[in-house]
């Protein structure tokens, strides 16, 4: 009992001991204990050529905020990126980047999710075309070195005191906001300094990074310089919500544009489908537990299917021209909180050449919730 | 500190580490249950009686995620506490039901059980307080759930009676995490009757049912 109560776990910190267990009379740690696999072996720090290849150009608001996330990094204090969303925060990021492989640091990029870090695979892959970049994420840990390193945050395991600099996007988002073994790992992992990256950072990191050897840039306004779409809310009981949504994927599918319908949960979001999908063809549905959903995903981008039916797995870095967004069920608290509604919104009118989008919250009663989410982007939108 | 005990037994639940609101009637009788009912009705148990040739056999869950996981966990990541959770509801009738019998555990490459720390089998069906003979032991490390059907059922010739070991006139509960084809059960079943067992059964922790293990068997290459 009293070396139960004295262990600390190494890798994580944990002492609580109740996650402590005894395998043959030594205490091991059962909080991390999911995390175990080969670590990534250390890469020789040589200097790189990096060359930069972007159809676009940075407009000058992007380009002194990427300038002063160098000389943050230079001087070695952590970065807190704070930008709306489709604010353009994984270009500011190329900035800094190519700077630390020239100086032959060690580059890493951790996501929370899966399928935005195979999307910034192709992205970063194309930016960079003389450097090595690997995506690591669950399954797919075949190489785990590289000049770039683009994983989720639940591989960060494998490359303990590893990494000079550290790009975090979306840190609010689940399954790293709030889990304890997760942060334990990214400090672990970092040997440098970080960059986070959020649309809607929690008040305790702005607390963090308004503190000596932490800065916060601050982008209010979308690379295009079109407003954020404000969201229309629709109240309506639920038996008339899907005659509604239904007029909409109609006039939707007249204008030739896509649809995403955020459901609350798996089980809503099978039921919508099956419902919907009887009255208006051509559509599809994507969960976290549904098999193939990068191909489902990857069709949907190339216009295969008009809408698609989705749980929040798709409210963040996924970028689709002209996408028009029906959140259902809005008023559900648990899961649609002001920023995870900050995020859906932001998934319209992300691009250039179709700034505009509509964005329709459906819900019974309006709650904090949302008001709090409009009255964000209206705010944001001020700035313009 | 009388306190301070109390509050370290509070029971909790082993695999959502939240505590238990009601201490369960077995408690009466001393005995912990280490699984609260919410993460049990989650690894989808269900009885099932099934038979491998002439050999009565019974699963105690279906082989889905959830089960997957924490078999994983268990084995793979060597989370020994994770050990009598399996039969924390099953194992009173168990008990009864098998009274008298003598278990032998399905067998696994030494150096396996060595590098893991612990034979896995043993200590999940430990709580049904029954003795174990290791009477069958395995020469080669042959993963049957990477074989096709047509290969699995060569378990045999990799599968070798333990000499100086009797079960003749007993009883025998053949036990095993998994079974799929039933291609290892069926071998160890017939070497323990043709050594004189009096009895043979199997129990079993995950059943896949058949139309999905021949679902899986089409993915694999030949």
């Amino acid at each position: 009992m009293g070396l139960e109560e004295r262990f600390i776990c190494p890798r994580c910190g944990n002492e609580d001991p109740k996650y402590i267990g005894m395998r043959n009379g030594r205490p091991y740690c059962r909080k991390c204990i999911s995390f175990i696999g080969t670590k990534a072996a250390r890469l020789p720090s040589n200097p790189k050529t990096v060359e930069l290849n972007l159809h676009y150009s940075l407009s000058s608001e992007q380009k002194t905020l990427s300038k002063k996330i160098i000389a943050n990094y230079l001087a070695g204090v952590d970065t807190l990126v704070y930008a709306v969303c489709g604010a353009g925060k994984t270009e500011l990021s190329y900035g800094v980047i190519s700077e630390a492989l020239r100086l032959g640091h060690q580059v890493g990029f951790a996501l929370p999710r899966r399928d935005v870090v195979i999307e910034l695979y192709w992205r970063i892959k194309e930016a960079f075309p003389q450097n090595k970049v690997v995506a690591v994420y669950g399954e797919h840990t075949y190489a785990l070195e590289g000049d770039i390193i683009i994983l989720t945050t639940h591989q960060l395991y494998r490359y303990p005191s590893y990494f000079d600099l550290l790009v975090m996007d979306e840190i609010d988002a689940f399954p790293f906001k709030g889990n304890e073994v997760l942060i334990s790992m990214y400090r672990a992992s970092l040997r440098g300094h970080c960059v986070m990256m959020s649309a809607t950072p929690s008040s305790e990191i702005l607390r963090e990074f308004h503190s000596p050897q932490h800065d916060v840039v601050e982008l209010r306004t979308r690379f295009h310089k079109h407003p954020i779409p404000v969201p229309f809310v629709i109240l309506k009981p639920k038996t008339l919500q899907i005659p509604f949504l239904l007029s909409k994927l109609r006039q939707y599918r007249l204008l030739n544009k896509p649809c995403f319908i955020f459901a609350p949960t798996i089980a809503s979001c099978e039921e919508l489908y099956s419902l919907i999908s009887l009255f208006a063809k051509g559509g599809n549905y994507v969960h976290s537990k549904r098999n193939g959903r990068e191909n489902i995903i990857a069709d949907f981008k190339k216009g295969e299917y008009r809408y698609l039916v989705t749980t929040s797995v798709l409210e963040r870095g996924v970028t689709i021209k002209a996408l028009q967004v029906i959140v259902t069920s809005a008023d559900d608290q648990k899961i649609y909180t002001s920023s995870t509604l900050i995020q859906i919104a932001g998934r319209a009118g992300r691009k250039m050449d179709a700034p505009d989008g509509e964005v329709i919250f459906l819900a019974e009663k309006p709650t904090e919730a949302i008001q709090n989410a409009i009255k964000e982007i209206e705010f944001c939108n001020t700035f313009l | 500190m009388p306190s301070k005990k109390l509050n370290s037994a509070t029971p909790f639940c082993k695999v959502c580490f939240k505590a238990f609101s009601a201490p369960g009637w077995r408690s009466l009788f001393g005995e912990d249950v280490p699984l609260c009912e919410e993460c049990f009705r989650k690894m989808s148990p269900k009885m099932r009686f099934f038979k491998v040739d002439q050999f009565e056999g019974r699963s105690l869950y279906l082989y889905e995620e959830e089960i997957r996981t924490l078999l994983y966990q268990f084995k793979g990541c060597a989370d020994i506490e994770l050990a009598p959770i399996f039969l924390a509801y099953q194992a009173p009738i168990l008990r009864w039901a098998y009274r008298g019998y003598t278990l032998v555990p399905a067998p696994s490459f030494a150096a396996k059980n060595e590098a893991r720390g612990f034979n896995h089998v043993e200590l999940m069906f430990a709580s049904l307080h029954l003795p174990f003979l290791h009477a069958i032991e395995k020469l080669d490390d042959v993963k049957q759930a990477d074989l096709h059907w047509r290969d699995r059922q060569k378990i045999g010739e990799h599968l070798h009676y333990v000499d100086g070991i009797s079960v003749q006139g007993k009883k025998i509960l053949f036990v095993d995490d998994l079974l799929t084809t039933g291609a290892t059960a069926k071998a160890c079943c017939s070497l323990l009757k043709a050594h004189g067992a009096k009895r043979v059964k199997i129990l079993v922790m995950g059943y896949t049912p058949k139309k999905r293990a021949q679902e899986e068997d089409r993915e694999k290459p030949v």
